[in-house]
């Protein structure tokens, strides 16, 4: 069931991904061009400076994409026929999403702002900041974890009751710990795994890290995703 | 009756020994004495621990020796530039404060300076006596002719503010510098120089004798300019006395978790100040301070001091951190700073060198920073390279080249604005009076010891110590000496790159295949019409690469390099008298150029815009790839939070 609806869905965001990166690699390739004379961290830098203008434009056509296909493939997964609503209450979750992201960023700063002021005054040692600064980014990415896997759900939820408009009555799904981890493992290593890769090819100028890298983030990150939703939706009481 | 006979009796008991009546014979250092001497402070203070409060009485002897008569003095008070949020210092260190050092002003952070009374001569002068910011004006009732001196007694309290920029209070630890009111220098043009204290400018005074005696709680430990000469503890205070001579600035350090670390070298004494969890990195402080020391005493001129001091400086006191003073400095550490990245080593180094720029050799720092800023920066780049190897300050290569990475900035568009050479406060930020002050001159030396061997500038440095120690010379006179060792080579590139906006920059205009058609015959209405078969198609007799290169204040030889994908390379140069040449490389019709780089060895490293040196077929491979990569994952990132 998973792979007949899934591989459809797959095949367009790979579509979509491959076409995207080329144009990319092709307008960054000109025949002659300048370079840089050696190899520096302003280099590194500035390659992807130049993409800035672009990052507006892509990250709603990259949306867009990731919501037709995972509208369309949970619909199919779940025998339901698509409807406006669905895309409606997409986006609904991810402007909720965002929401709960920056409370819960604020929820954790705001009792750790005073530790963080306060050891800038008193601490001898920077040690004392950085964990406090390491604590921060731990929590704040654990709780947009929950609000990641809370958003999912909702959409699962949503998508498998199809409750028409009427979906803003509809209980929040609990938090079931051992899912919540296994869903937290899954995208850290989907996510760290391109990122680790990413850095130690930086360090060491290594192209075949790169290539790794480019390839895994390209490859896994559609699957896992399409993947995650699938995993979470056999949980779902449908 | 008694002061004015302790007066007299200072007036001979100097006449016989030295001018300056704060020369303590028991202790003194120098014979004979070593500068001009025309100051002398002798200061009786207590620190407050707690209130940060530094209180008590000054004695100030003021020679003039200029040709012209002055009615007026002029004093730093440069603790007011922390008074409150409207001063110039605190508009310029706004975001260094607020931002990254989270201090909020309030009256237990911020600082100030008064001068309770004072009187010139015995004469009380509180009345005429005023204070614009961190500048205060006394209007004498007599002239002080050329050759006389005064006698100036002061009572001040200087509050610390909590370390924002260079001193004040954290905590427990105290440096306190820049904290007693002290004299601007009367200039031989017959104007004090005085200016406000703003952040981006340091200091400028004149060389002197500093008696200082300072009283603090007995737990604390102490260091600073000069020599300890005496300390005792008398019940839960201690008594310290320093003496400093030949020096033009007097600062101390307290602390009650102060460890300390010392090594002889030359009959000397160096020493790092540290606290228990600096206790590894106080060791490297200490190797680099030996190597630093030992280098500067071979190949510039002797450090004549009985020691140096290297204060490593708490986290929460950062702010003064990598900072000269008279016979210290302070170094940059962090605990988690790994062995690999020798920026502690690096701050060490420089800081040293300021013992000798600005230090001995005492240009104006507040006038012409680039003088001992940009001369320092210039050493410590090439001694970071020659003790710890090239690319000394990070290990990984990927990060940097050599001990001038650091230097070179992607953007240093702002020097087409801003000249090195003008006072600090002129300039429109802290960034570009770094770029115009450190980096631009330092790159300078570079080019020119690339191009002449370090050894040139060196020289030129060893002769300007030499010539100028104990004297407070124009930062010119550097200039010259270095135009003369080495021919006036430089002179032009000089004067544009200190004196003037210059920003040199050598670039690759144009590169295009052409096409050499065959020679047909001329046409009835235009004689030198070329033409061309009658197919349409072009019929080329030959192809060549034209190619374009251009300089702009840049009056040096630039070598180039073209290389094709044959395997051919041709080799040009751009002559220091031509601005723009074209260049034209007759090649096969399958032949590709693959690059055209304007100076490939990379000695000219005042080329201020380095990106459009190196032209060349599908550029930096990695780096696109890279960038792809990092886009890609951004997406994929963005797209899974929304």
């Amino acid at each position: 069931m998973f792979f007949r609806a899934f591989g459809r869905y797959l095949y367009m965001l790979y579509a979509f991904y491959f076409s995207f990166l080329l144009i990319l690699y092709f307008t960054l390739f000109k025949d002659y061009g300048f370079a840089n004379e050696t190899y520096t961290i302003y280099s590194v830098l500035e390659g992807c400076h130049r993409l800035n203008p672009l990052i507006v434009s892509a990250l709603i056509l990259f949306y867009i994409v990731n919501m037709v296909a995972v509208v369309r493939f949970l619909t199919d997964l779940s025998g339901k026929r698509i409807s406006f609503s669905f895309y409606l209450f997409y986006i609904l979750t991810t402007i909720s999403g965002l929401f709960f992201y920056a409370l819960s960023f604020y929820v954790v700063y705001f009792p750790l702002k005073g530790l963080i002021k306060r050891l800038k005054e008193v601490s001898l040692t920077e040690i004392p900041l950085v964990i406090a600064y390491v604590a921060l980014f731990v929590l704040v990415v654990l709780l947009w974890k929950v609000v990641t896997y809370w958003k999912i759900r909702a959409r699962l939820n949503y998508f498998t009751k199809f409750p028409g408009f009427k979906f803003l009555f509809l209980p929040i799904n609990g938090l079931n710990l051992k899912d919540f981890l296994k869903f937290v493992f899954f995208v850290l290593i989907v996510v760290g795994t391109p990122l680790f890769s990413l850095f130690f090819a930086v360090l060491n100028k290594n192209t075949y890290l790169l290539f790794f890298a480019i390839g895994f983030s390209l490859l896994v990150f559609p699957f896992a995703k399409l993947y995650m939703y699938y995993l979470l939706l056999e949980k779902t009481d449908v | 009756m008694k002061r004015i006979l302790f007066f007299c009796i200072l007036l001979f008991s100097f006449a016989g020994y030295s001018q300056n009546p704060f020369v303590d014979r028991d202790h003194a250092i120098f014979h004979p004495p070593l500068s001009g001497r025309n100051v002398g402070y002798k200061i009786t203070v207590t620190l407050d621990t707690l209130s940060h409060i530094v209180k008590g009485k000054e004695s100030i002897y003021w020679l003039n020796n200029t040709q012209f008569s002055t009615k007026v003095l002029y004093f730093h008070l440069y603790m007011n530039a922390f008074k409150n949020n409207s001063t110039i210092m605190m508009k310029n260190i706004e975001k260094l404060r607020h931002k990254i050092l989270g201090i909020k002003l309030t009256p237990e952070t911020a600082g100030y300076c008064s001068i309770k009374n004072i009187a010139v001569n015995f004469n009380n002068l509180t009345d005429y006596f005023h204070v614009e910011g961190t500048v205060g004006v006394l209007h004498l009732p007599f002239d002080v002719k050329p050759g006389e001196s005064v006698m100036i007694e002061l009572e001040f309290e200087t509050k610390l503010p909590r370390i924002m920029i260079r001193s004040g209070y954290a905590g427990s630890f105290h440096f306190v510098g820049q904290w007693y009111p002290k004299l601007g220098v009367f200039q031989d043009n017959g104007k004090w120089y005085c200016p406000e204290y703003d952040g981006n400018g340091e200091f400028f005074s004149d060389f002197g004798v500093y008696q200082v005696k300072l009283t603090l709680p007995s737990y604390f430990i102490v260091t600073g300019t000069g020599l300890v000469v005496s300390e005792r503890i008398e019940g839960d205070v201690r008594k310290v006395y320093f003496y400093a001579e030949d020096v033009h600035d007097f600062a101390f350090v307290a602390w009650d978790k102060f460890r300390v670390l010392s090594k002889k070298v030359k009959g000397k004494t160096l020493y790092v100040y540290y606290f228990k969890e600096h206790e590894k990195i106080a060791k490297r402080e200490l190797d680099a301070l030996e190597r630093v020391f030992n280098w500067y005493n071979k190949n510039i001129g002797e450090y004549p001091y009985p020691d140096y001091k290297v204060i490593d400086v708490p986290f929460n006191g950062l702010g003064a951190s990598g900072m000269e003073y008279e016979n210290f400095s302070t170094s940059f550490s962090l605990s988690l700073f790994p062995d690999w990245l020798r920026a502690t080593e690096s701050t060490v180094v420089h800081e040293f060198g300021h013992a000798y720029w600005q230090g001995m050799v005492a240009t104006n720092e507040h006038r012409q920073a680039w003088a001992d800023e940009g001369l320092n920066s210039f050493f410590e780049g090439i001694l970071m390279d020659r003790f710890y190897g090239e690319c000394s300050e990070m290990k990984f290569h990927v990060f940097c080249e050599n001990g001038f990475s650091r230097f070179e900035s992607p953007n240093f568009e702002v020097l087409k604005y801003e000249k090195p050479d003008k006072e600090a406060s002129e300039f429109v930020s802290r960034g570009s009076y770094g770029l115009a002050s450190y980096n631009k001159f330092a790159l300078t030396l570079k080019t020119i010891a690339n191009l002449e061997g370090e050894d040139v500038v060196i020289d030129a440095a060893r002769e300007f110590f030499n010539q100028y120690k104990f004297k407070h010379p124009d930062g010119k006179e550097f200039v010259k000496i270095l135009n003369e060792k080495t021919d006036n080579k430089y002179k032009r590139l000089l004067n544009l790159v200190l004196f003037d906006v210059g920003f040199p920059d050598a670039k690759v205009l144009k590169v295009e295949k052409k096409c050499e058609p065959y020679f047909i015959g001329y046409n009835n209405r235009d004689v030198f019409y070329r033409e061309r078969e009658k197919s349409g198609k072009r019929n080329c007799k030959s192809y060549f690469y034209r190619v374009v290169v251009a300089k702009r204040e840049l009056p040096l030889d630039v070598n180039g390099i073209v290389t094709f994908k044959s395997g051919k390379v041709e080799h040009f140069i751009i002559p220091a008298d031509k601005n723009i040449i074209e260049l034209k490389f007759p090649v096969e019709k399958t032949d590709r150029l693959e690059s055209v780089y304007l100076d490939p060895d990379r000695k000219i490293m005042i080329d201020l815009d380095r990106s459009n040196n190196l032209y060349r077929y599908k550029p930096s491979l990695f780096e696109n790839r890279l960038a792809v990569l990092v886009f890609n994952m951004l997406m994929e990132l963005f797209a899974y939070v929304f």
